[in-house]
């Protein structure tokens, strides 16, 4: 390969940035609200209008973060009333809530740009990855649809569709695919103002403001409209429908007389003697034309057609580009239309083809949803397919159907990459900055030599111990490519760990380079490796280097940050550009990234980078192996079939492979899966001391992994190898032991347990009854103990000390190591799981607790445990709610069930706590369920009748279930707060947790209304403006409901009683749970002693509002936390969420955090005088 | 009657000087001080350890979580829109000299070598218009003997002097074996100015817990004899400018530190207790006992008491031990 020298002039940036960069110049206001995966653009656009950057015509444009993105549309409907130029960036669901705008603002002929990374939308689970099921959805809409097809074609197409949006009148949507194309990072060519200007009329422009709502020349918009005149006002707008594609092409043209990027409303590229072609739009269409290529080149004959003008339909101009040489079509939906006879593109070509050329073979198959991979060998099948004399006219490409049959065949061993270009695939740990040097490298790469570049970043499921695999591709031609390398020169392992159960080596090429960061030197690294790994290493004759880099950094200062280490391993072993050059661009990057923050950061990582390569040593490969281990299983085979048949491929990254018979047909997936996947996450763990601890239950309630566990046993049943201390509380001569385990493989090392152990060596305080230790082998200590037969002596719901011991049915979620939610959710499972449902918001808590492979909801030893389901973000109230009356419904028909059964049947006693008495304690629980067994018995002796079939069949419900409606606070103060208020005022028994903390935390800190006052947040980068909403007194005022604040790490009793009583409480409840959160910006190795602070420093008091006290004339609010006895700020300086603020503007910041304190110190009057009346 | 003096080179109207604490941490406290009076204030002490940790604590935390999920590329808005003012310090000596009349002087208090000459000219490159460099070294560490704490200290003096071009004063603890040759030493090594003394922050053992706590004991009068007693035995062997700091509570609290040959005299907790204003008071108890004495300046009064001067100088060594152990009612 040419080297080249560092010259050319070019931005590397993903097609979020790419579409935003235009959107930004070319609007007065962005309405937004964060989505996966079109969050970014509205993230850019605050920053930009944060640094006063202007538009086109000198204005700062105004971002706004709405509640929902039915509000976004609804401020851009209003600002377009205005005149103003406004837009919006969404995905998903969130596209599906702004549809009824979009009616609206199409209808009246408003100019407007929705830029939307395309997403799948919720069916049978949620998907936050790319297809086109969203953009589908508005067709109906009257918007426009213009399909970018890589990241250069979203930069340019957000100005097209500006331009033309204003020419026309009719409102676009600006689409381009999730993930694949707003996540890709792609050298752009950028438009220059000048070239925006050269579009957008100014006429136009001014015919817009002068359209608006104005009180000088009033006007009417928005009639209620009779059968009389409404049909024929929809068919008036048709002659700017009819001109839309001509004005689309001028701009293009326009656009191609500036820069030379020539597009039409369907392009054509392939053999001009076409037989077979393919259509398609967005990123798949770079595959498809680059296959197409390819096969000309083997003299076939296909063409793929890329539609990018999709509404209004261009029929004459996909006409015009379809060779008349073409005998069939085979149309690519990236959407399904369940029961459709095909999906929408393939109709439409179907339609236009059926008058125009009714010769035309037209079939059409589903590809690429949620992001299923789209690769040349899935183009070539289909290809191939229409070759046949007899295609399937309906079919699916990219997996194996199994069951309906309608997949293609496809050639795994077919590949097509650019041998000239190299494809880097680096394994690295989240956020262990191997993404963030990837795309510096990129950067310097693209923004300083003629190479052409891709990177693309796949992330797993987990937020703790994530694992992250970065694509990158660089050559001398341009990259389309845009799917996930599958075969790569370069493999770096980042984090030795991964050799172990993951195949490194599938995509390699022979000769390829093999970069291991290890603990182990060149000689012996062999022998740590997998056998399979080594045979690999030999079979393909791979060039292997390591190092360790860990200690390199290490040595240099820079802690565990091995990022800079590897990068320069990377530039040293590729040829890409000269060895020096790449790393004097290396080090400019690092005095760029790193010079405000210091010239001593700056000056470790230059010491990195000079003594690494002394560090990095290429492997022998010996002609005899060393002998080795074989790869771990990722699931032990004693694991359910499921978890061994399903589960298992999908932790070993192999779900792609399993056919569609081999999953749910509904969504449903078994819970009890966490457990099964041992991901070794620590090598620091707590290590337990028997002889200090006071059994007090504490680190079991804070373990944010759910890894403590105690048990209560009879000392003749305990192993000699399991720590054990005599059981408090009970008589010494019942000779009773207290176990505590802790499951290693499942600890994240967070340390909270030892935080908040009080238990101390009077001698010596530092050691404590738990310490954080190295993790040694603990596999048979877990077995041992977890054979040991259980006593519940000590056990009490009621005590923080007598709670422990219930077991949860909440364990190893993949949460945040210290993450502060889970902690809550691990205690309702003790208290309630074996009855409960759970609706759980969108957001961080049904990642963790839905996000596929593994869910950490499970049974107990009688195999009950929690039954949940998320179904939307913005619902989830109601959804519970609906929980609730369908429960109620079931119940009160089982229940008149066994009331006229009664008289046959004879009731035990204990029968009433079935009917008119509701169990309270475990025992009654306990008593019922016995009751109801017997109940069950008698009945089927009964004759049958439709009563008994009635019993039978509904007697579970005569144990009252528990209703829980959980979420984050972005669920409960912004976008499901209208849901919230109405279920809690609807008066039924729903118990609602909302796990606050305080910002949008899943999708990336975004601020809420429950954002506090002064703190940093994304859309509030100065530190927010305005306090926290006040939810817990706004629902206090309804009076009917139980409200608590609780904060389980500043005081567990208080927490449990309220948890407690929530639930107990007839009516509605509403639990605000203060949960830290890594978006506070603190080592949450600390977040105990901090949210403890927040307790005693008035930022979060604790009470709890029981109407029932009320009602027994009683004040109803009591008030847990004293009078805050320390300042505000002593909370506040701990966090770099309020300390941001203080760069920008510490006067500002200053001023925000003296209005907080009074605001806290008037809350708490305000709490206080409530408590006393 | 003149109160003014020289301290650092700068000609102040009175010698009266606000030492850091809350109180000149912030723009408005500052200006309350020197419409007060303040002659000149010490701004809060930037701690290199503190420093550092916050700058890595911006990195470690906008950083940390960064490309680790799929829906969030991180959890901070982007770095570098803040202004990264590695220290709101350096943000307050930029306002501070844009409001203030009176000199503003940072306290700075290093560890390594590095961070004393890399952060004293930050803060002067901010716009200190002098340095305080707070020499706080607690000597726990057997291994290392007290030679070697000397002679560090001396080098710090003599780099961070080398590489700025403000003044420099030195704040010492009392705490050395030879304390008149150690002031001697530092001033060679190029201070300009003593600041005496140090105030040690010790915690506090809660034996309820077995944590130990964090203490703040504010000085009080009698704090003033030990920095009063050193600086009148310094002074006839020092040129260099010398600080009182320390127990200077009431004006005659600053009459005795002029007399022993203080140049200005620094109050902290004496502001903290009755507000800024209470300089007011200072400064005119000060005038009046001067008026009510003769003393027409404060030429006249500094140093009048210093050890080459008082009639009985034995008093201020071992004599003075001497006589308070006769005075001591036998038992």
């Amino acid at each position: 390969m040419p080297r080249p020298s560092i010259t050319s002039p070019t931005v590397c940036i993903d097609g979020n940035h790419a579409a935003a960069d235009v959107a930004y110049r070319l609007s007065e206001l962005c309405a937004i609200y964060p989505i996966t995966p079109s969050s970014r653009m509205g993230e850019l656009a605050d920053e930009w209008s944060h640094q006063q950057k202007p538009n086109l015509w000198g204005a700062i444009p105004e971002v706004v973060e709405m509640q929902s993105e039915g509000g976004a549309a609804g401020a851009l409907h209003g600002a377009l009333q205005t005149g103003a130029l406004a837009t919006t960036f969404t995905s998903s669901q969130g596209l599906l809530l702004m549809l009824p705008n979009f009616y609206k603002i199409a209808g009246e002929l408003t100019p407007c740009v929705v830029h939307v990374a395309a997403r799948a939308i919720a069916t049978q689970g949620l998907s936050i990855f790319g297809d086109h099921s969203d953009v589908m959805a508005a067709r109906p809409t009257g918007f426009a649809m213009l399909f970018a097809a890589s990241v250069q074609e979203a930069h340019d197409f957000a100005l097209i569709s500006q331009a033309a949006s204003l020419q026309s009148r009719i409102p676009f949507l600006h689409v381009f695919d999730g993930f694949r194309t707003s996540h890709e990072l792609a050298p752009v060519q950028r438009l220059a103002d000048d070239t925006l200007r050269a579009l957008i009329d100014p006429e136009a422009l001014r015919a817009h403001r002068e359209r608006s709502l104005n009180p000088n020349r009033p006007v009417l918009r928005g009639t209620a409209q009779n059968p009389d005149v409404f049909f024929q006002s929809r068919e008036a707008s048709n002659r700017f429908y009819d001109a839309l594609p001509g004005i689309v092409q001028a701009k293009m043209d326009r656009l191609a007389a500036e820069t030379g990027r020539e597009y039409h409303l369907v392009d054509y590229t392939g053999a001009p003697d076409a037989e077979r072609v393919i259509v398609i739009m967005g990123s798949g269409a770079v595959t498809a034309a680059e296959t197409s290529a390819h096969l000309n080149g083997k003299r076939e004959k296909v063409g793929v057609l890329t539609v990018r003008l999709y509404r209004p339909w261009p029929a004459e101009a996909f006409l015009a580009a379809l060779p008349n040489s073409v005998t069939s079509v085979a149309v690519l939906d990236r959407t399904k239309e369940p029961g459709a006879p095909a999906e929408p593109l393939c109709l439409d070509v179907a339609a236009t083809l059926q008058s125009a050329r009714p010769g035309v073979r037209v079939t059409g198959g589903r590809y690429g949803l949620g992001s299923k991979e789209f690769t040349p060998a899935m183009v070539r099948a289909v290809f191939d397919e229409l070759a046949l004399d007899a295609p399937r006219p309906r079919f699916t490409v990219g997996i194996e159907d199994d069951l309906t049959h309608l997949s293609l065949p496809v050639d795994p061993a077919f590949h097509l990459e650019d041998p000239e270009t190299t494809r880097a695939v680096f394994y690295g740990l989240g956020s262990d900055g191997t993404v963030g040097a990837n795309r510096n490298t990129l950067r310097i790469l693209s923004e300083h030599t003629p190479l052409h570049t891709q990177g693309y970043f796949v992330f797993d499921s987990n937020k703790a111990g994530s694992r992250t695999v970065s694509h990158l591709r660089f050559g001398p031609r341009p990259v389309r490519a845009p799917y996930l390398i599958q075969s790569a020169s370069f493999i770096a392992c980042h984090h030795f760990s991964f050799v172990k159960t993951l195949d490194l080596l599938e995509t390699a090429v022979p000769g390829a380079t093999l970069l291991l960061n290890a603990p182990h030197g060149p000689d012996t690294l062999l022998s740590f490796l997998p056998t399979e790994m080594v045979a690999d290493i030999q079979r393909l004759n791979l060039r292997v280097h390591v190092i360790d880099a860990a200690r390199v950094a290490r040595e240099a200062g820079l802690g565990g940050r091995i990022n800079t280490v590897m990068q320069t391993c990377f530039f040293a072993l590729t040829d890409i550009l000269p060895r020096e050059e790449a790393l004097e661009a290396v080090r400019q990057e690092i005095r760029n990234a790193y010079g405000a923050k210091g010239a001593d950061t700056v000056a470790k990582n230059l010491a990195a980078i000079n003594t690494c390569l002394d560090h990095l040593h290429p492997v022998p490969l010996p002609r005899v192996l060393p002998p080795s281990a074989p790869r771990e299983n990722p699931v032990p085979a004693d694991a359910p079939d499921f978890v061994r048949n399903v589960t298992g491929p999908l932790l070993a990254g192999k779900g792609d492979k399993l056919p569609v018979s081999a999953l749910p047909v509904d969504g449903t997936w078994p819970t009890g899966t966490a457990k099964w996947n041992k991901r070794d996450l620590s090598p620091i763990v707590p290590a337990w001391e028997p002889d200090l601890c006071i059994q007090c239950g504490h680190c079991v309630l804070v373990c944010p992994h759910g890894v403590i566990t105690v048990k209560q046993a009879e000392a003749a049943k305990v192993p000699d190898a399991v720590p054990a201390s005599p059981l408090r509380g009970v008589d010494p001569g019942e000779n009773l032991r207290y176990l505590l385990n802790i499951s290693l493989p499942d600890c994240t090392g967070c340390g909270l347990c030892v935080e908040i152990c009080p238990a101390k060596d009077r001698t010596n305080p530092s050691r404590k009854a738990l310490n954080l230790v190295e993790k040694t082998d603990h596999s048979e200590v877990q077995r041992l103990f977890d054979a040991i037969p259980v006593r519940h002596d000590q056990t009490n719901p009621a005590t923080v000390r007598g709670v422990q011991y219930l077991p949860g049915t909440f364990e190893f979620p993949g949460a945040c190591a210290g993450c502060g939610e889970t902690p809550y959710l691990r205690l309702v499972s003790q208290l309630f799981g074996d009855r409960m449902l759970v609706a759980n918001a969108t957001g961080c808590s049904s990642i963790y607790g839905g996000n596929l492979p593994t869910t950490p909801w499970t049974t107990d030893n009688h195999g009950r445990g929690p039954a949940w389901s998320n179904s939307l973000f913005e619902d989830n109230a109601e959804f519970g709610y609906g929980f609730r009356l369908g429960v109620n419904a079931l119940t009160r028909q089982a229940q008149t069930a066994l009331r006229t059964l009664s008289p046959a049947l004879e009731l035990p006693d204990d029968a009433r706590l079935l009917l008119d008495v509701l169990p309270e304690t475990p025992t009654e629980f306990t008593r019922a369920r016995q009751a109801l067994a017997r109940v069950l018995t008698g009945a089927q002796a009964l004759p049958d009748s439709s009563v008994k079939a009635a019993l039978l069949e509904l007697a579970d419900h005569l144990i009252p279930r528990s209703v829980w409606i959980i979420g984050g606070d972005g669920w409960a103060y912004d976008i499901g707060f209208g849901g919230l208020d109405h279920v809690l005022s609807a008066g039924e028994n729903v118990n609602v947790l909302v796990l606050d903390t305080e910002v949008y935390s899943n999708t990336g800190g975004q601020a809420s209304k429950a954002t506090p006052l002064g703190a940093a947040a994304k859309f509030a980068v100065g530190g927010k403006a305005t306090g926290k909403t006040d939810l817990a007194l706004q629902t206090i005022l309804k009076g009917n409901v139980y409200v608590a604040n609780i904060a389980l790490g500043a005081k567990l009793p208080q927490a449990l009683r309220a948890i407690r009583e929530a639930e107990a409480y007839p009516g509605p409840s509403l639990l605000l749970a203060y949960s830290p959160c890594i978006a506070h910006g603190y080592s949450l190795t600390r977040a105990l002693t901090q949210e403890a602070l927040a307790v005693d420093t008035g930022h979060w008091p604790l009470f709890r509002y029981d109407p029932r006290l009320k009602a027994a004339g009683k004040p109803a609010l009591l008030l847990d936390s004293p009078e805050p006895n320390r300042p505000l700020k002593d909370f506040l300086q701990n966090e770099l969420r309020f300390r941001l603020p203080e760069l920008a503007d510490p006067a500002l910041a200053d001023a925000r955090a003296r209005e907080a304190q009074t605001a806290a110190r008037n809350r708490y009057a305000l709490l206080k005088t409530l408590s006393e009346t | 009657m003149s109160l003014a003096t020289r301290y650092l080179g700068f000609e102040l109207a009175n010698p009266f000087i606000a030492s850091a604490s809350p109180l000149t941490g912030k723009l408005d406290s500052l200006k309350g001080l020197e419409d007060a009076g303040a002659a000149a204030v010490v701004l809060p002490s930037v701690f290199e350890e503190q420093l550092r940790r916050e700058r890595e604590a911006i990195d470690t935390f906008t950083a940390l979580n960064s490309d680790m999920l799929t829906e969030a590329q991180s959890f901070f808005p982007d770095p570098s829109l803040y202004e990264r003012e590695s220290h709101r310090t350096l943000g307050l000596i930029r306002s501070a000299r844009a409001s203030l009349d009176i000199p503003v002087i940072a306290s700075l208090n290093g560890v390594s070598p590095d961070g004393w000459i890399l952060f004293a000219k930050e803060l002067v490159d901010a716009g200190a218009q002098a340095i305080e460099l707070n020499l706080y070294h607690i000597g726990s560490d057997p291994a290392v003997c007290g030679q070697e704490i000397e002679a560090r200290h001396e080098q710090v003096v003599r780099s961070v002097r080398q590489a700025v071009n403000v003044p420099v004063a030195v704040k010492l603890g009392p705490w050395f074996s030879s304390f008149a040759n150690m002031a001697h030493r530092i001033t060679e090594a190029g201070a300009d100015a003593l600041v005496l003394f140090n105030r040690f922050y010790l915690p506090e053992i809660n034996p309820e817990d077995l944590t130990l706590q964090r203490t703040l004991h504010l000085s009080d009068s009698e704090d003033l004899l030990l920095p009063m007693s050193w600086i009148a035995m310094l002074r006839p062997h020092l040129t260099a400018d010398l600080a009182l700091t320390g127990g200077l509570h009431r004006p005659l609290d600053a009459v005795k530190a002029l007399m022993a040959g203080a140049n200005a005299v620094m109050t902290t907790a004496a502001l903290l207790k009755n507000g800024p204003r209470h300089l007011i008071t200072l400064r005119e108890g000060l005038e009046q006992w001067m008026n009510a004495k003769g003393y027409a300046n404060l030429d006249e009064l500094i140093g009048c008491m210093s050890r080459d001067r008082v009639p009985n100088p034995d008093l201020f060594e071992r004599t003075n031990y001497m006589k308070l152990l006769d005075s001591w009612p036998m038992q």
